[in-house]
Formats: C-alpha cells, sequence, structure tokens
C-alpha cells in the first residue's frame, strides 16, 4: 500500500472512529520540562572547533512556577564512529578504510558515558556544562577537524538526564561534525519579543483582564463558567541576516543544493493557553516575507493565577542551533 | 403411403356345391380383407370350410382404376387336400385387364385345407376378388393459430425452454422452444384461461379473450420459485493439482455481509488471509507482506487492488466471474510472488439479450451492461463497466461540520473512477477476447490552519490502464493454446504543497501464453512462457531556492528511466501413476531484469494428490518462489538499485473431505521460511565509489507456519455459507536480539463465519462474524526528548512482545428483492459491526509518550444501497 493511502486511511479512520481522548499539548508546561538543549558551538569544524576540546552544552529545563525542590542532572556523551555519506557536511569522500563497511548512525542507551552530574536544589539554571571532546579518542577528532582532513566525521551525541529521584527525564542533543570548509553553523539570534506590538522585557507586570475589546474572548474555566479573557499577540523579532545561507544535499535530485535557513518557534507557558505552540518561517520557495506567520497568541488563564506566568520561546535553525527567551509575566 | 397401399381388395369366396357357410376374415394393416362361402363337394358332407392362410395381393397397373373406384372379379379355384389352389377360373370379368392379375394373386394363396366327412378333401369354392383405389383422405383442415407468444423470467427475461402452456378447458397443450416461443392452435374462441408451468418457476395463469380472427400474443413472466436464487452452473470437474486453491464462486462473492459487495473482501474471510486494519483491502496471506502477493485479473497484474488501497476493488463486482485464491505451494503457472496468488476471472456473458445493472450507495455509482452482438451472439458479445465515485461531494462538508471553529479547515477531496470493457468471440473452434480495464485515483488535500506558514496542500493521482487481447483454440492434434498480449500504461503523480512533484509513470508490456496436451488419460502436460517489461519514467522537481544571486531560480529537476522486466517459461505434468494417485511435477525458470543487471530464477515446484476414496484425499507439495522487491525500493537514491531477489521455501499439505454431497471440509498445514526479505537499513555503505545511505538491503529473513480449517457449503438456491479457522505463527528475525519475533503480520487465530439464506418474497439475510487474535505490539516503555527536532522518541520494549486486542464483529446483511417484469430492483441494508465493538486498532499516545488511548476500530456502520438489473 502506498504511504499517501495508508495517510488517508488513518486520516479518514480518524474521522469516523474520532476519539474523545483530550491529551496534554506540548506548549502547556504543567511538571518537569526539557524544552531545549543548546551546543555552543552546534557544529565543529575546523574553524570553531575550541582549543580546548571543549563544547558547551546548556539545557532549558522548567517547571511551572519554576519552583524546583530537587533537581539531579547528569550529562553523557556518545561518539559514533564516521559515517561518510552524500551530506556535505561529511566531506563528500573518503569512508572507512576497505569502504563498503557500513556504520550506523544511532547511540543506543548503553554507549553513554557520563560526564558530568549534579543533585541540588540550588543548581543554576539553565543548566550548563562543557563537555569534553575527548571520548573515545580526543585527540584524532580534534586531529581531524585540525588538519583539514576529508575523511568522513563522527557523530557526537550529548545526552542529559535530569530526575527528581521518582521521575527522570531524557534529552538528546546532537552535535554536528563537518569536516569541510564551508562555513559552520551558529546558533540562531533573537533580536526581541514582540508582545502586542511592543518589545517585551524579561519580566513584566500586567493587570489580568485589562485589554481593548478586540482583544477578549470567552472561555469556559475550570467550573465550566463562561469567562471572558484577554488574548495578547506574541512574536519573535529576528532579523534577515541572521538567517544564514547554507548548502544541503538534496535527495530527490542527489545534488547539493543552496538553502536558506527557516527558523522554528516552539512556544510554552506555564498558565494560560497559546493559539499555536509552533510556528514556522514560510518557505523560502514560496516568494512570502520571512516574518509572516511566525506569531502566536497566548490567551491568559480563566482566573487570575497566584504566581507570575513564563512563557518560553525556543528558537531552532533546523540544523541544530538553538536559541530561547523567557518572559515572566505577573498578572495582578 | 404407397400405391399399393392405396389399393383395398376385397375377396368373396364360394365353396362350389352352393352349401353355404360363410366366414369373414378381416386383414390386414395394409388394408386388405376378404370373405369367404364354401360348398362341400359332392358326395360327402363338408365338415369344415377352408380358411385363407395366405393372401396374395395383386398390383393395381397405373390407369386402369381411378381413385375411389372399385372392381370385382369373380373366380372358381380348386383347393386340394393340402390347402393348395390348384385351378382358377374367371367367371365374370367387368374389366379384362385384371383377369390374369387376379389369377395370378389367386395360385399363390393359400388355405387350411377343406374336410369332407371330416377329412381333407379336394373343394372347389367361388372367390370375389375385388380391386378398389382408395381415394386418398380429405386433407385435414388445419385450425389457425390464435394464441402464440413467449415465456421468459421475470425480472431477467431469459427465455424458458420447456414451458408448458396448457388451456385446461380444451386440453391443448405447447411447449416453449428455446427462445421461449409457443404457438396454440383452435382455441376456442372467447375467454380462455391460460395455465404456464415450468419446473424452477412459479406457476403463471391469466385469462384472455380470444376473438374471432385475430391472433392472441401474449408475453408472459414466470417468477423464480427463489427469487434471486442463485444459478447453480454445475461445471465438469477440474483436475484437482492444486494443494490449496479456493474458488468463489460469483453468488458468494456480491453478497456477503460486511464487504459491501465487493468481492476481493470475501477473500479476507477466507483461511490462512490475515485481517487487516480498519477496512483496508490488503492482502495478508499467511503471515506475508501484501506486497509478497500477487493479485491478477484475467492473469494481468494489476498494480492497485483497491481504490486508495482501502476503497472498492477496481473492478466492477459484476464484471467477476470467480476468484481462485492460491494462499501457497502454488503451481509454476504463477510467479513474482512469495506469498500467495489471486486469480480473477472476469465474466464471460452468453446471452442473447441485453443485460445490466445500476448501482448506488454512498460512496459511488457504478453501471454494468453486456450486449450480444447480433440475433445469436454470432458476431460476439460486448461488456462494459464503469464506476464512479462521488465521496468528494459530501466528505469536505462532513469534515467542515466536524471541525471546531477556529481550529483550521481541512479540504479533502477523493474520487476515484474505474472501468472495464470486454469484447468475446467464440467461432469456429476459436475464442477471442479483447478485454480493458483502468482505474484512477484523486486526491487533493489541503489544511488551512491558525498558522499560514504551516498550510498543506496535496494533489496526488494514481491510475493504471490495462488492456489485453487473448486468442485461444484447441488444434487438431489436440494442443489446447493461448496466447494473450497485454500493454498498459501506469500514471502517478504527486504534488505537495507545490514545492515537491513526483511523477512515476510506466509504460508496461507483457505476453501470456501456454500450450496444454492430453496426451492420455494418465498424462497431461503443459508448457507455458510469461513475460513483462516496464519502463519507468521518474521525474522529481523540486522549487529552486531563491539566494540572493539568483532570487527566482529554476525548479529543480531529476529525471530517470528505470527499465525492469522479466521473462519466464514454465512446464508441469500431470500424470497418473496409478489409479487414485496423482503427481505434479513442476519447474519455472525466471529471468529477471533489474537495476542491478540480469537475475536467473529457477523455481521447482511440486504437488501430489492421494484420493484414499471417493471422499477422501490427501494431498502435499513444495516450491521455491521469487519476487522482486517493490520498485521505490530500487531507486538509486531512495532505494537500493543492487536489491536482490526475495524468496520463500513453502511446504503444505493436507487433507479434504467431502462429508456430503454438499458439504466439503479442507484441512492443511504450512510452513514457508522467507529469506532475503528487503528491509530498511540506517547504515551508510559504499556504493558506486560514494558513501550513501543503504536505505534497503536484503537481510531480512522469516518463517510461517500453521493450521487451517474450511468447512463449506456449496452455493445452492438458498443457501452459501462457511466456517473457516486458521491457526498461524509468523514471525521475522530480529538482527538486534538476534531471535524470532512475531512479524508485523502475524494473527495467531483467526475465525469467520459466513452464511446467507434466500426467503421467500425475495428476502435475504446474511451473516458474518470474524475472530482474530490482536496483531504484535512492540511496548512503548519510556521516550526521548530530542532536543534538535522537539520531538519525543519512544524508547521500545522487547519487539512484539505484546499484542493488541482481540477483534470481534458481527456484520448483517438484509436484502430486499423486487422482481418486476423486466428488470429487478434490490435495496440492501449492510451493516458493519452490528454490536459496535471496539476493536482498538492502534495506540494514541499523547506528545511525550506518557499517556496513552486506544484508537477505536470501525463503529457500527450501516450502509443502504439499491440495486437496478434489467
Amino acid at each position: 500500500m502506498q504511504k499517501k493511502y495508508l495517510y488517508f486511511m488513518v486520516f479518514f479512520a480518524s474521522l469516523v472512529t474520532a476519539s474523545c481522548t483530550q491529551f496534554d499539548t506540548p506548549g502547556i508546561v504543567k511538571d518537569r520540562r526539557i524544552l531545549a538543549i543548546q551546543a555552543s558551538p552546534p557544529e565543529l569544524t575546523k574553524a570553531t572547533i575550541p582549543v580546548s576540546g571543549m563544547v558547551t552544552m546548556t539545557a532549558l529545563v522548567v517547571e511551572p512556577g519554576m519552583q524546583f525542590t530537587t533537581l539531579n542532572y547528569a550529562w553523557g556523551y556518545c561518539q559514533i564512529a564516521p559515517a561518510a555519506g552524500p551530506n556535505p557536511a561529511g566531506g563528500g569522500g573518503g569512508g572507512p578504510a576497505g569502504g563498503g563497511s557500513t556504520t550506523t548512525s544511532r547511540c543506543d542507551a548503553t554507549q553513554y558515558r557520563l560526564v558530568a552530574s549534579g543533585a541540588s536544589t540550588a543548581v543554576q539554571l539553565p543548566l550548563s556544562q562543557a563537555i569534553a571532546l575527548n571520548d573515545p579518542e580526543p585527540a584524532k577528532l580534534v586531529e581531524l577537524l585540525n588538519n583539514g582532513s576529508t575523511a568522513p566525521a563522527p557523530e557526537i551525541r550529548v545526552q542529559l538526564k535530569v530526575g527528581d529521584g521518582v521521575n527522570e527525564l531524557f534529552a538528546v542533543k546532537k552535535i554536528a561534525v563537518s569536516t569541510t570548509n564551508l562555513t559552520p553553523n551558529h546558533n540562531p539570534s533573537l533580536s526581541e519579543i514582540d508582545i502586542d506590538g511592543a518589545v517585551s522585557l524579561p519580566a513584566m507586570t500586567w493587570t489580568y483582564g485589562s485589554c481593548n475589546v478586540d482583544k477578549r474572548v470567552t472561555a469556559t474555566d475550570g467550573n465550566g463558567n463562561t469567562v471572558s479573557v484577554c488574548t495578547h499577540y506574541i512574536a519573535p523579532v529576528v532579523l534577515a541576516a541572521d538567517m544564514e545561507d547554507y548548502t544541503e544535499f538534496n535527495r530527490i535530485t542527489g545534488t547539493l543544493d543552496p538553502r536558506k535557513e527557516r527558523y522554528e518557534f516552539s512556544w510554552y507557558a506555564d498558565a494560560g493557553t497559546l493559539k499555536a505552540e509552533t510556528t514556522t518561517q514560510p518557505d523560502p520557495r514560496l516568494s512570502r516575507p520571512y516574518t509572516e506567520g511566525v506569531a502566536t497568541e497566548w490567551r491568559e488563564p480563566t482566573t487570575l493565577p497566584a504566581a507570575a506566568v513564563n512563557i518560553w520561546l525556543v528558537v531552532r535553525d533546523g540544523r541544530g542551533g538553538v536559541v530561547w527567551a523567557q518572559r515572566q509575566i505577573t498578572l495582578q | 403411403m404407397t400405391k399399393k397401399s392405396k389399393h383395398v381388395i376385397i375377396m368373396v369366396m364360394f365353396l362350389a356345391g352352393g352349401i353355404c357357410m360363410s366366414d369373414v376374415y378381416a386383414f390386414d394393416d395394409r388394408g386388405i380383407s376378404r370373405e369367404a362361402e364354401s360348398v362341400p363337394a359332392a358326395p360327402g358332407v363338408l365338415t369344415k370350410a377352408p380358411e385363407l392362410l395366405k393372401a396374395v395381393e395383386a398390383p393395381i397397373p397405373p390407369g386402369i382404376l381411378l381413385p375411389g373406384e372399385s372392381v370385382e372379379v369373380v373366380l372358381q379355384i380348386d383347393i386340394d387336400a393340402q390347402g393348395k389352389v390348384t385351378h382358377v377360373e374367371v367367371t365374370s370379368a367387368p374389366n379384362p385387364a385384371l383377369d390374369e392379375l387376379a389369377k395370378s394373386a389367386l395360385l399363390l394363396t393359400e388355405f387350411t385345407p377343406a374336410e369332407v366327412d371330416g377329412k381333407p378333401a379336394l373343394v372347389r369354392i367361388e372367390y370375389r376378388y375385388r380391386f378398389e383405389v382408395l381415394a386418398p383422405p380429405p386433407p385435414e383442415v388445419e385450425k389457425p393459430v390464435n394464441l402464440k407468444g413467449r415465456v421468459l423470467e421475470r425480472g431477467t427475461r431469459n427465455p424458458l425452454r420447456g414451458a408448458v402452456v396448457y388451456i385446461p378447458e380444451q386440453n391443448l397443450t405447447a411447449e416453449t422452444d428455446a427462445q421461449g416461443h409457443f404457438e396454440l392452435r383452435g382455441i376456442t374462441l372467447g375467454k380462455t384461461h391460460i395455465r404456464i408451468t415450468e419446473l424452477k418457476h412459479r406457476k403463471y395463469e391469466i385469462t384472455e379473450d380470444i376473438p374471432d380472427g385475430q391472433v392472441v400474443e401474449i408475453t408472459a413472466y414466470l417468477l423464480k420459485n427463489i427469487a434471486g436464487g442463485a444459478e447453480i452452473v454445475v461445471v465438469g470437474e477440474r483436475d484437482k493439482k492444486d494443494v490449496v486453491k479456493r474458488v468463489l464462486q460469483k453468488e458468494e462473492l456480491k453478497s456477503v455481509p460486511g464487504t459491501l459487495g465487493d468481492p476481493l473482501r470475501v477473500l479476507q474471510s477466507l483461511p490462512g488471509m490475515g485481517r487487516p486494519a480498519f477496512i483496508s483491502g490488503a492482502l495478508i496471506v499467511r503471515g506475508s507482506r501484501p506486497n509478497d502477493s500477487q493479485v491478477l485479473i484475467d492473469g494481468v497484474p494489476v498494480p492497485l487492488l483497491f481504490h486508495f488501497g482501502a476503497g472498492p476493488s477496481v473492478i466492477t463486482p459484476s464484471f467477476i466471474e470467480a476468484i481462485n485464491f492460491y494462499p501457497g505451494v502454488f503451481g509454476p503457472k504463477y510467479g513474482h510472488a512469495i506469498g500467495g496468488v489471486v486469480d480473477v476471472d472476469t465474466h464471460v456473458p452468453k446471452i442473447t439479450r441485453m443485460h445490466g445493472e445500476v448501482k448506488i450507495d454512498m460512496l459511488d455509482a457504478r453501471f454494468y451492461t453486456e450486449t450480444p452482438l447480433g440475433e445469436n451472439s454470432e458476431y460476439g458479445t460486448l461488456t462494459l463497466a464503469a464506476r464512479r465515485s462521488y465521496v468528494d461531494a459530501w466528505l469536505p462538508l462532513a469534515i467542515k461540520a466536524a471541525t471546531p471553529a477556529g481550529q483550521g479547515s481541512v479540504i479533502a477531496i477523493p474520487y476515484y473512477w474505474d472501468y472495464q470493457g470486454r469484447y468475446s468471440l467464440s467461432a469456429a473452434g476459436h475464442r477471442f477476447e479483447a478485454t480493458t480495464f483502468g482505474s484512477n485515483d484523486v486526491l487533493k488535500i489541503s489544511t488551512t490552519g491558525v498558522v499560514p506558514a504551516q498550510n498543506f496542500s496535496l494533489n496526488s493521482a494514481t491510475g493504471f490502464h490495462r488492456t489485453r487481447l487473448l486468442w485461444t483454440t484447441t488444434l487438431s492434434d489436440g494442443w489446447n493454446v493461448s496466447v494473450a498480449p497485454m500493454v498498459g500504461t501506469t500514471p502517478t503523480s504527486t504534488d505537495v504543497n507545490e514545492l515537491l512533484k513526483v511523477n512515476v509513470d510506466s509504460i508496461d508490456i507483457g505476453l501470456r501464453g501456454f500450450a496444454r496436451k492430453e496426451f492420455s488419460p494418465d498424462v497431461k502436460f503443459e508448457i507455458g512462457a510469461e513475460g513483462f517489461a516496464s519502463r519507468y519514467q521518474l521525474r522529481f522537481e523540486t522549487a529552486g531556492y531563491p539566494t540572493a544571486a539568483d532570487p527566482n531560480p529554476a525548479p529543480a529537476v531529476r529525471e530517470q528511466n528505470i527499465y525492469g522486466g522479466a521473462g519466464a517459461v514454465y512446464t508441469e505434468i500431470i500424470w497418473v501413476p496409478k489409479q487414485a494417485w496423482k503427481i505434479i511435477p513442476g519447474l519455472r525458470v525466471e529471468e529477471y531484469k533489474l537495476p542491478g543487471g540480469y537475475t536467473t530464477s529457477l523455481e521447482p515446484r511440486f504437488a501430489a494428490r492421494y484420493d484414499i476414496s471417493d471422499t477422501i484425499a490427501l494431498k502435499g507439495g513444495a516450491g521455491l518462489y521469487r519476487q522482486t522487491p517493490l520498485p521505490q525500493r530500487l531507486d538509486r537514491i531512495l532505494g537500493n538499485p543492487y536489491l536482490s531477489l526475495e524468496q520463500s521455501e513453502q511446504l503444505g499439505g493436507g487433507a479434504e473431505f467431502q462429508l456430503t454431497p454438499g458439504i466439503f471440509l479442507d484441512m492443511q498445514t504450512y510452513y514457508s521460511r522467507r529469506s532475503n526479505l528487503s528491509v530498511a537499513s540506517r547504515d551508510i555503505v559504499l556504493r558506486d565509489g560514494a558513501y550513501v545511505p543503504e536505505n534497503f538491503n536484503n537481510t531480512g529473513t522469516g518463517h510461517a507456519y500453521g493450521l487451517e480449517i474450511l468447512l463449506k457449503h456449496d452455493v445452492t438456491e438458498r443457501f452459501y455459507g462457511w466456517l473457516s479457522y486458521t491457526w498461524s505463527r509468523a514471525e521475522d528475525f530480529n538482527k538486534t536480539i538476534g531471535t524470532y519475533v512475531p512479524s508485523t503480520y502475524d494473527q495467531t487465530h483467526m475465525a469467520a463465519l459466513v452464511a446467507s439464506y434466500k426467503f421467500a418474497k425475495g428476502w435475504e439475510i446474511g451473516t458474518r462474524y470474524r475472530m482474530t487474535t490482536g496483531r504484535p505490539v512492540t511496548p512503548v516503555i519510556g521516550a526521548t526528548y530530542d532536543a534538535d527536532n522537539n520531538r519525543y522518541t519512544p524508547v521500545y520494549g522487547a519487539p512484539g512482545s505484546a499484542r493488541g486486542a482481540t477483534f470481534s464483529q458481527l456484520d448483517a446483511r438484509v436484502e430486499r428483492l423486487w422482481t418486476y417484469d423486466q428488470w429487478k430492483l434490490a435495496a440492501y441494508l449492510d451493516i458493519q459491526n452490528i454490536f459496535n465493538s471496539e476493536n482498538p486498532e492502534a495506540t494514541l499516545w499523547d506528545y511525550r509518550y506518557a499517556k496513552s488511548s486506544s484508537l477505536r476500530g470501525l463503529p457500527i456502520l450501516p450502509v443502504l444501497g439499491i440495486r437496478g438489473e434489467f
């Protein structure tokens, strides 16, 4: 059966068998979550590999109200044998000696080596950790990059485990390694977060329910009552120059094609609701403004929250680059 | 009647001496009679008169007497003591021309001796010999025909041969001929009661006014005893040479509940056939993958069996005559399948008039017609059918109604159509056919969400068109030969967001032929050849990325032609070395053209059968089977052009029991080992000098074994039904954990009960119950957040270590048939899942695999439809 028919069948079946199950949506933070991991630099090349051989990993770990009681964390590191593929980042040539041997581009759980851990109620957030590129053969990796070798590059995975002794969260981040001389990727830039048409501050205090009539919507509270709440326009501010050009292997045509980064914006809040939890810049081929469709709306909670509301925005460039921002709104 | 026989001769005898005793002889069937008088001769007393023993008829020369005229010649004759005539003398001769004739005849005449005084003695008698030419009987005045007509079956208009037309008051009868015609003569004028009877039809009575000088013409439509009852066609028993071959007749294909009248879905209720998810029509034969089984329509492979993979089948049900299902261990006639084979026989009409059908239900409308060309189909028959869906008319409205406000919108416009046509001609021992069929599925989806940049659109079309010619004949030396060339196209196109356009069009040609001969009752031989070739034209187009240097780039296009094909010869011998034994060895030799080069495949097949008695038989077989991987897996970028043939080795054996003349029990065991299967790979390999994703390789292996039981009641006028049960195990070898695990299509227990009964007054009620073990499930035991892609990746437990819920579903179908004189109308209600069983088909997870719920199967689904036949 062709896949598109399978999709259609499932889609159609979903319509006729519509389940009443309502799952939580990822944009509303109801418990401890890992929302993002940033590697700095996000892509290792001859130009970006630190002299120290260290890559700094930073994680965005959140909880509603950011009231952590206990936070245990552990960083793991896994380096996968070189996998020379058609990806230009892989050098486009060379490969394992003897050619024809295969590699696997995955790390299973047992392959991660613990490189750092901590347990404290007073850890610095976001979690930040320098990871040494020293496993298993640091010399070879650094040497590989410094020597300008075109041999296939290894892949690096970093795992973060966060827990409180009962529940554990796992997240994995890939660090791209490229042996080419192409411009390496950088983490994206996020200039501002625009809220209701104005540049927002990291922490703000608003009057609950105070907004123009055209920003009011009706909602149902936890008791089933219909209430009127305010919505707020939120948009990231990014500059066109921040979105990098790069080349990508086109699996359809088998050629290296020029690309321009297309940011994806993930929105989170620990109270209220979001109209769209993920927004994306338009495909550059559609000749539409790159700012179109990136905004969302945050709707205030149906009851006045006791604590400040946190809103997070995580920006991804699709190539491993990540940046985020947080806004805290106190409703009175 | 001869001229002589037109004469009646009367002879009168007188015994010499004048004493009268008379005897009258009346004989014979030639119209001769005579009378005699006898007189005893002196001097004794006549005690017994002579009696005529042997009369001799004298021929009358032409022209002597006129019709109706008679002449008597009086003679005296002497009869001796032995009864011989010794002397003749004419005493009266009205016509001298007859004297000698009378004398000659009498000299040869014999009598019993007369007795005088109790002793044989010579006597003389007078004899009158009458010549008479009878007038021809007056011509019978044939009464005029004043009632004639035709007797047809009600609803179908099929002529009824042998129907008796009876006029009770006048005891007149007539019988209809092959075309249903009859005539009656001399019916008394006025009101006349007419009664028409035929064995399989209800009595028909009517009163007609027979006027003077006119011929009354009637057409009588006789209703079948069982409205809509099955036409049971008894055909000669075919060679039972296959280890397992399940044949479903037309009657069993169109009214099985839960199939929406779709014949190919009936297969899902047979042993060895797994249940696919939801309403999919995927063929899961003995635990194999759907693409491991091949579907042929009149021997022509079809790329798509069901519209949209799960909709109605691509061929109109009325176009199907029978479905032959080989779940495994099939003969060398078939190839390119390592699972099973479904061979659909299309309907060859044997008709003398136009016949048709129109059907309308919630999904589509279709028609079917068959027409004779010429009075008696001497120019052949023509069959046409077509169907068009109208889901595209109501589905967008339904989706819109079901979508909450502010949630964006989805527009889905799916529609499909298909067509079939066939011309058949049988003449002078040759049969010629031209068959064409095709299908097209179009799917347009566009979503408009709350975020404009996330809008999505998909336009896709998939179709195929095939035309096949067939010539078959039996040569004078006993060879039965058949040749069937085929040509077709398979166009597909997909357009995603107008950014990616993929077209895969193929031109396909093929040839299939065989020659078979029965050299003796013990040896039958068949040799055949099959070949096909395809040219796939692949075209990928992606919109160019604008850059500062080139703000309006041209689309990036990749075009590629892939040539594929195979040619095979096969041979098979049916050998009966002893009574009750049948040995069937066969061999198929196939040359495959793959992107990586040519590959020769030798595929031996073997089957044997032993009839323990007329009602019990044992059978078994084995074979080697190969097929090419799916075409898309051979693509040089998205697939692996160096994939080789997939393979299975199959063993099967079992027993058949004819429990009663109408009930049949079949038990089968099977084992199938699959190897060289193409499976997905995430490895990087050195291919043609470059490291590339392997995508697929041939490292997949697996096996399946099981037991199948089928208890089947033959189709009768009122009833059909069967009970099937399969116990099976299908496993794939998991390289990661180094052991066999249940395959995706493994279902341990599969049972189905199908029954349908035709009641009086056109009611038919049927039911189907199915129960299958849930599919294997690999449990999710956790999840890891993929920070690069902002999604959670499930962490799986032991592969296939859990099971989905058991599937249990009862379907029912009620049909009411109204039979009118010249057409029939049926309305039916087909209810799937009558108890609205949950039957979970899959597990739905929240975004981080922490909470789950079941995706229920099809809810109770009533479908109403009407069907008209003329």
